[in-house]
């Protein structure tokens, strides 16, 4: 017999596919096989979002690793670009707003831009802090290219995702999984099978054959086809937390080159995100469904909530089987970005893996709760009154932690940064801003450079932004030249 | 209202200097009459931050505090005896392919044909050769992996930073704390009264009255965590003596049979001392240990100094905030007092609290500082932990002890496939715990299956090996330590005869 060591990913969706070209890629040549066996039915592995997904900035980084980049996926997958979401019906102070990704400004002698931008408003002035940051200007523009290597170039450090239609970006990353060496079974999967321990010994699959597992990926999304039957996962239910739980979808095309990002509006009792991209739009309309109507035809149904371990024995759970997050933030795929990259530092060589189970648990659970709570910020901050869905919202409890920070950012505009928040301090800073969460004071050593310099300092960032942009081509004309590129 | 003088006090002083400008008083109380202790003079790499947010030049900084550099902490005998590893700031090699360095090394050295670790690590490499230079500021230069810290006389530290403070309109005033006067109604500390009868009142007060806790403890009654059950040592004996004419630029802390002594390389001298546990050795034994272990004339009587590892159960207690000894104690052997004083200020400047004490800018202050102070205490317990010393009773508990859920996991992680976990603000990087972990004899028992996909294994021993040359090289043009002091920021000579009195510093 070969000794070959089996990883078996279930669930062959875009969760799966990612999970089986990560895998073999980084242990090709090491005596181990990557297996991947789908479900069948519906891709709910990344979450409620099935039509199109939305990659954040570091994705990049573990797409670099499988072979893939930006230009590769607008050719093969569709893909257009976003600088981050723009938001409609949800704050008091700003009717509409942009959070892009990488936060705000950006830092003068050491001291963070919020802090600067509250100094010059207790001056009396009132500045908007997508004016000085180069991602909303661009995403207003509908200027796009990528950003230049020259450091000294104000669009050096802007960060960017993209949109990417489901079905096209799963075919690719099937294709990157094979040339790796993963093995795509042609049948679906049917169980597993323990051994005394408790670890599950074999998994089987459809057409009868049976597979000594190593470790067994969970990545069926919302169907949690492994996880269901292992006796010691249980669920940690958000729902009175995170009240949305009905989602619908629905697609358009369209001829009009897509905006740089997707827009966030606040309904009477919950909201629609729509997300563009090459030849089409995607809306996803998120509602809390009552439990005695029967949920509207062609949704579906997710309640938010964890696994409360996500690695148990020699089964981990990735994507919505671990969790299903609300997806108001766009933070679902890049859990499982996130979740990958833990997977591959703490890959076990042998079993029982009982240490690294444990280290991933905690960094992972960690994560998740902190994605919970930014995702519950903007229903929090709401400022839509007279609704009953919003008004519960901003009344309740709220986790701990997230009490703590909310706190602490109104007494002194500081973050209190915890293990877990996939935000850095720029980016919650900008939210809460928006949101109208104002800080009482600001921090002492902003005090330290003179309001003058300040006003003149922020006057020349906006001007040399502005000048960045202007040359550069519109995202359509930008998406077309790199199809072109293909084409040649 | 500061209420202790010495390193912390000072330190304080001089941070919350700004806020004169902003018409805010600061005051700093001390008596001349009340001895304080050094919080320990040798100190990591952060230090430098905080010297710049001062604004003080740093060749200067060097020259008045009769300092030296440092590029890390040699420990001697930890493992067992006639073992000796570097700790160095900075990084160890490059990764490839997105694995970590150490990674192929473990791979390699599994089979015996790569050299030590330490030859994969800049600072090591200089600091056994006895050289220093600042890092370079380009990134693909390899001296941009060097990093640095300082050793310097506390006392000389203190009062360059009194100056500094003082210049600034920090007001000094003499005296000895008497009394402490609390509201009756909210607990808070309303003004403390001199020994001379003066009472001075203060909307904030910052406790750095050292061990005793003047306001934190004896007025607040907050309360304080012991950690001895896992870091035994309680006392410390302190003797200085004439030093080198070519300091060493690195710290070693050697093991002894109930403890540990360190050695302190200074322009004028070298600090030594022996840190130990009363209950495994007389004080006698400790003094006569430590003058036998002198390297030159003996420049002061030896000094003796209490403490009891642990923490105070809050740092931040309603209007009083306690820094240094006041605060807690770890024991110096990862240099990190003065970094604690350091941490606590500047996280009390972003939470500067105003009249009204909001509880949420305490709450957060705690949480941060109680965190800091337990990775760092995790960090030094594994020193103790992972020895092989079965020579006395001392060493032979600590490798028994059970030690904190925190650091067993990290253990196991790295015993396991070398696996190194930072939590995000945690102090030591993965390079220090990568050191000390393998220094004090912690050999994984696998690598990460990553490294073996990640090419021919030849291939990269032979990458590896020209890294290491690579290293040398760079080390071997750097000028000595003497060199650079010389050049840069020698101390005045007529300081270096005159023994230093053994007095400062909470």
């Amino acid at each position: 017999m070969s000794a070959a060591r089996k990883l078996i990913v279930i669930g062959d969706g875009v969760a799966g596919a990612l999970t089986a070209a990560v895998l073999a890629r980084a242990l090709a040549n090491t005596g181990f096989e990557v297996h991947l066996v789908g479900t069948g039915g519906e891709d709910t592995s990344v979450g409620p979002s099935t039509m199109v997904l939305t990659t954040r900035p570091g994705m990049a980084r573990l797409h670099r690793m499988i072979g893939l980049d930006d230009e590769r996926l607008v050719q093969s997958a569709g893909a257009s670009f976003t600088l981050g979401s723009a938001w409609s019906g949800w704050s008091s102070v700003r009717p509409t707003y942009f959070v892009p990704f990488g936060g705000a400004g950006a830092k003068l002698h050491g001291v963070s831009f919020h802090q600067l931008a509250a100094r010059l408003r207790a001056t009396g002035q009132d500045l908007r802090f997508g004016d000085y940051t180069a991602a909303p200007m661009m995403a207003q523009s509908g200027r796009f290219a990528l950003p230049p290597a020259d450091p000294s170039n104000p669009l050096a450090e802007l960060e960017h995702g993209l949109h990417l239609p489901a079905r096209e970006y799963r075919a690719v990353l099937l294709q990157r999984a094979t040339a790796f060496g993963a093995q795509h079974s042609r049948t679906t999967y049917d169980g597993v099978e323990f051994a005394p321990d408790g670890s599950i010994s074999v998994v089987r699959l459809a057409d009868g054959s049976r597979h000594d597992a190593h470790l067994v990926v969970d990545a069926s999304g919302i169907e949690r086809a492994v996880v269901r039957q292992v006796e010691d996962m249980e669920w940690q239910d958000w729902s009175g937390l995170l009240p949305c739980n009905t989602w619908v979808e629905t697609m358009q095309a369209t001829n009009a080159a897509p905006p740089l990002y997707s827009h966030v509006e606040a309904l009477p009792t919950g909201w629609r995100m729509t997300v563009p991209t090459q030849g089409r739009a995607v809306q996803l309309f998120a509602s809390s469904g009552s439990a005695d109507l029967d949920p509207r035809p062609g949704s579906t149904v997710m309640n938010a909530g964890r696994l409360a371990e996500p690695w148990v024995g020699n089964c981990v759970a990735i994507g919505a089987a671990a969790a299903t997050l609300d997806p108001v933030h766009a933070l679902p795929l890049d859990l499982v970005r996130s979740a990958l990259e833990r997977l591959l530092r703490l890959l076990p060589g042998t079993l029982p893996a009982s240490s690294e189970a444990r280290e991933y648990n905690r960094e992972t659970i960690a994560e998740l709760d902190r994605s919970r709570d930014l995702a519950m910020v903007a229903y929090r901050l709401n400022a839509r009154s007279g609704e009953s869905f919003w008004d519960s919202r901003r009344a309740g409890e709220v986790p701990e932690e997230l009490g703590h920070k909310l706190a602490l950012y109104e007494s002194r505009g500081r973050v209190s940064l915890l293990d877990g928040d996939l935000l850095d301090e720029d980016e919650w800073a900008l939210l809460f801003d928006e949101l109208g969460l104002r800080p009482r004071r600001y921090d002492s050593i902003a005090d330290a450079i003179p309001v003058e310099h300040l006003q003149r300092q922020f006057a020349r960032m906006r001007e040399l932004t502005i000048t960045a942009i202007r040359p550069l081509p519109t995202h359509g004309e930008y998406l077309s030249a790199i199809r072109r590129s293909a084409a040649a | 209202m500061i209420v202790g003088g010495g390193t912390a006090g000072w330190m304080a002083a001089a941070a919350l200097a700004r806020l004169c400008r902003a018409g805010i008083s600061v005051t700093l109380v001390e008596s001349d009459e009340i001895g304080t202790i050094g919080v320990g003079e040798a100190t990591i790499p952060p230090i430098r931050t905080f010297n710049a947010m001062l604004g003080l030049d740093e060749n200067e900084f060097v020259r008045r505090t009769q300092g030296t550099f440092k590029l890390g902490i040699e420990f001697v005998d930890w493992q067992r005896p006639g073992t000796r590893y570097m700790h160095p700031f900075g990084t160890f090699g490059a990764d490839l392919e997105g694995v970590s360095f150490h990674q192929f090394w473990l791979q390699h050295s599994s089979r015996g044909v790569i050299p030590d670790i330490e030859e994969f690590n800049l600072c090591a490499v200089a600091a056994r050769l006895g050289r220093f230079q600042r890092p370079a500021a380009d990134p693909r230069s390899v001296l941009s992996t060097l990093n640095y810290a300082f050793h310097f006389d506390a006392n000389l530290y203190a009062a360059y930073l009194r100056e500094h403070a003082e210049a600034q309109g920090v007001v000094r005033r003499e005296g000895r704390v008497a009394n402490v006067n609390l509201n009756g109604e909210s607990g808070f500390v309303e003004a403390v009264h001199l020994a001379n009868g003066e009472r001075i009142e203060g909307d904030l007060f910052i406790d750095c009255s050292g061990f005793r806790g003047l306001l934190i403890e004896e007025a607040l009654e907050t309360g304080y965590e012991e950690w001895t059950r896992w870091l035994p040592c309680d006392r410390a004996v302190a003797v200085p003596c004439a030093g080198d004419a070519d300091p060493l630029p690195f710290t070693r802390a050697t093991a002894l049979g109930a403890g540990w002594q360190w050695r302190i390389p200074l322009q004028h001298r070298l600090g030594t001392g022996y840190v130990y546990s009363s209950s495994h050795l007389s004080d006698e034994q400790a003094s006569a240990t430590a003058l036998t272990l002198l390297e030159g004339e003996q420049l002061a009587e030896p000094r003796l100094i209490r403490f009891t590892t642990g923490r105070r159960r809050k740092q931040w207690n309603r209007n009083v905030v306690a820094l240094g000894l006041a605060s807690g104690f770890l024991e110096p052997l990862e240099s990190t007092s003065i970094h604690l004083v350091q941490a606590g200020i500047s996280k009390l400047l972003a939470m500067l609290p105003d009249r009204g004490f909001n509880p949420v800018l305490e709450a957060e202050y705690n949480r941060l500082t109680a965190r800091q102070f337990e990775q760092v205490r995790d960090f030094i317990i594994l020193h103790y932990k992972a020895n092989d010393r079965r020579d006395t009773a001392f060493w032979r508990d600590a490798a028994a002890m059970e030690v904190p859920d925190s650091l067993a996991t990290k253990m196991a992680l790295f015993a396991e496939n070398g696996r190194l976990f930072r939590h995000e603000d945690e102090l030591f990087s993965e390079a220090s715990w990568l050191a000390v972990f393998l220094g004090q004899g912690i050999q994984p028992e696998r690598w990460d299956p990553l490294v073996d996909a990640a090419g021919n294994p030849e291939e990269i021993r032979q990458t590896l090996l020209r890294m290491a040359a690579f290293m040398r090289h760079a080390a071997e043009a750097m000028p000595t330590h003497r060199q650079f002091i010389d050049q840069h920021c020698r101390a005045a000579p007529a300081q270096r005869a005159r023994p230093i009195p053994m007095r400062n510093a909470s």
